[in-house]
């Protein structure tokens, strides 16, 4: 008897059903995602007309840059990626064939869990590493000083510009590494949410509309809660790469706890949507 | 067994309900007719059936369970074909090979049997192709997948002639003991001599539901044009013949059921049809 | 032969086959279509042939050879012949012989008129 929640065969029908179904928009969304990288690896240093690339320097001047568009891109993939989990709902015509395919909820969940956040993952670090290969290519051409361009080590890109070498890592920086990457998660389900919940229409705008208002909201709220507890003192938020382990850990943990627990919300939205939707 | 059980729904809360209350087993082995205008709520009765849309009470079974739980076992037995529905971007062959693995039954060489049928050939972009003939693809998909239970809504809406004659072919040839064809239209004429049982649903209620046996039985159809048969008739309408008329069926003869009179009067005067099928023998005192 | 298009549709497509065993198109010992093949050759619901077949065969003019199909019988013509004689002569002829006697026609004024068509026969 087949279990009615996950079925290997079934769910790899069901996959290769999806990704065969949508493979046009799924490879244009990984063009999207190479060019993307290529224009952040080669345009700045065509753009500064490779004048960054001197004989003196001690490391290749795009390593930092590229490790911090890294995190940026990534919270802007995840996004996008979380909108379009539910795509298949639209339009209006294909949902029915979406609830009543013969495969679990699950199954049809983790199919697109898989393909918008691994899949988009492994063609995000993928397009990483071509884009650096293809920058240091054209700089080696064009450069005054050539050996100055070298790929990007791995651990940069990675380790969202974490800029010390392997054996110097310590728990700080792995925690610190955790954090980035829940973040990433997290907003991955923040939109995959917004996906559901906004199916109709404008899912990824709609989605920041939120988000912009919840931090708007969180924010005066934070901000005048700790006027109200400690007075005067000067309030400054940052991001401190040097905080303790504990913040760190926190970080960390909160963005797993949400992570987790937008997913589950969405996967209850799933399992409760109709063609037509009364919420 | 579908079994549909006090059902019922409504679009908001506001709107009044397009079921309410609706009952009915559904056995193996028959063609079912959902008829009426449109509105009256037949799409709403097929999307609950296929277990697309939660109704407000009640629920459907298919061999005791809920089909809006959409267990894989069930929706591999259930097949609905809408009355507008998306194909997506691919060729014919490989959507059928991509789909068709989901459902056990499905069978390549029965669809491509149908799409003859309905004289498509080669391998075309499903969505390059018109309404009509994506629809006779879809239906073609559908039946090849030889589920027990095939919803069909409003299936010759969009189809010529020729189409509508393969559509009725096309079921006549695949209903099976063990299969539960719905059909829902409101083009009595297309599909009228297919029909085993006939349920009417205007303005969201269900106002005539029995067996063309049923029917046949206590009701027969005829042509006249003599004015005293067509006054006293239970129903009449005009034709070339003076009137088509309904009477009482009191000495056990059979017509052919004239499914738009029938039609007719289940909108009209419900009621007074009705009255017809209540075990009433006025003889008895 | 002029189908009763009132008649229940079983009924009709009985006839039709009847007519068809009647003109050589079905010969006794032919097998007849599944009723499948039939139903879809027609557009009409599959049961309904199921009646039409069972109806020809509790009549003795087809019979039911089980998991072959069915068959027509070897006296299938007579009894066709028979069944519509009495069918005419017991039942249909009924409504002219009505309309004859509100009219005044006599037997004699008709069997006149029947002899004359017997001379030439129109088809």
């Amino acid at each position: 008897m087949k279990s009615p929640t996950f079925d290997t065969t079934r769910f790899s029908k069901y996959f290769t059903c999806y990704t065969a179904t949508n493979s046009r928009r799924l490879w244009l969304y990984a063009a999207i995602i190479l060019i993307t990288w290529l224009l952040v690896c080669i345009l700045p240093p065509v753009m500064t007309l490779f004048s960054s690339y001197s004989c003196d320097l001690p490391a290749d001047p795009a390593w930092e840059t590229e490790g911090t568009w890294a995190f940026l891109l990534l919270m802007l993939f995840t996004g996008l990626s979380g909108a379009m989990f539910y795509s298949s709902f639209n339009p209006r015509g294909a949902r029915v064939q979406v609830l009543t395919a013969p495969a679990s909820s699950f199954e049809k969940f983790l199919t697109w869990f898989i393909i918008y956040f691994f899949g988009m993952i492994a063609v995000f670090y993928a397009s990483a590493f071509i884009a650096d290969l293809i920058r240091v290519g054209v700089v080696k051409a064009f450069a005054a000083c050539p050996s100055t361009a070298r790929p990007i080590p791995a651990l940069e890109i990675f380790g969202l510009a974490i800029d010390k070498p392997f054996d110097q890592i310590n728990a700080p920086d792995v925690l610190q590494w955790i954090g980035f990457y829940g973040l990433a998660l997290s907003n991955f389900a923040i939109f995959a949410l917004g996906s559901i919940v906004f199916y109709a229409k404008n899912a990824f705008i709609k989605t920041i509309g939120c988000l912009v208002a919840l931090n708007a909201a969180l924010s005066y709220i934070a901000f005048a809660s700790f006027k109200v507890f400690f007075g005067n003192s000067s309030f400054e938020p940052r991001f401190d790469p040097e905080v303790t382990i504990t913040s760190n850990c926190t970080l960390a943990a909160i963005s797993i706890i949400v992570f987790a627990f937008l997913l589950w919300l969405g996967y209850r939205r799933f399992k409760e949507a109709d063609i037509v939707n009364r919420w | 067994m579908l079994e549909i059980n006090n059902v019922s729904y409504a679009y908001s809360r506001k709107a009044p309900k397009v079921l309410d209350g609706f009952s009915l087993s559904l056995a193996e082995g028959g063609v079912y007719g959902l008829l009426g205008p449109n509105g009256a709520g037949k799409s709403t009765l097929l999307n609950i059936i296929a277990g697309a849309l939660t109704p407000a009470t009640g629920s459907v079974k298919y061999d005791g369970v809920n089909t809006r739980l959409r267990l894989p076992d069930t929706m591999a037995e259930i097949f609905i074909v809408p009355e507008e529905f998306n194909l997506p971007a691919m060729t014919l062959l490989n959507y059928a090979r991509r789909y068709g693995a989901l459902y056990p039954r499905f069978s390549l060489e029965r669809m491509l049997d149908h799409l003859k049928t309905f004289e498509i050939t080669g391998n075309p972009r499903l969505d390059a192709l018109s309404m009509g003939q994506k629809k006779k693809v879809f239906m073609s998909f559908a039946m090849a997948c030889d589920t027990r239970i095939l919803l069909m809504d409003e299936p010759t809406n969009g189809l010529d002639i020729p189409g509508k004659a393969a559509f009725r072919r096309f079921v006549a040839q695949n209903m099976a003991d063990d299969r539960i064809f719905i059909i829902s239209t409101h083009q009595v004429r297309d599909i009228d001599r297919l029909l085993d049982h006939i349920i009417i649903m205007d303005r969201h209620r269900v106002i005539f539901n029995r067996s063309v046996a049923d029917i046949q039985s206590r009701l027969i159809f005829t042509e006249t044009n003599n004015r005293d048969i067509a006054n006293s008739a239970i129903h009449a309408i005009p034709s070339i013949a003076g009137a088509s008329v309904i009477l009482p069926n009191t000495d056990n003869s059979e017509t052919a059921i004239n499914l738009e009179l029938l039609f007719d009067l289940a909108l009209r005067k419900p009621d007074t049809l009705n009255s017809m099928f209540n075990d009433k023998n006025d003889n008895e005192l | 032969m002029f189908n009763d298009s009132n008649k229940a549709i079983y009924l009709q497509i009985a006839d039709t086959i009847c007519d068809n065993i009647l003109d050589g198109t079905y010969s006794p010992g032919d097998r007849l279509p599944s009723v499948r093949e039939y139903a879809a050759s027609v557009e009409v619901n599959a049961n309904t042939v199921m009646r039409s077949y069972d109806f020809l065969a509790t009549r003795d003019v087809i019979a039911n050879k089980r998991g072959i199909g069915f068959f027509v019988l070897p006296d299938a013509p007579a009894v066709v012949k028979a069944m519509r004689e009495e069918e005419l002569l017991d039942r249909e002829i009924f409504s002219v012989f009505r309309r004859l006697s509100l009219l005044g026609v006599t037997p004699d004024a008709l069997k006149a008129k029947y002899e004359k068509y017997l001379q030439n026969p129109q088809q």
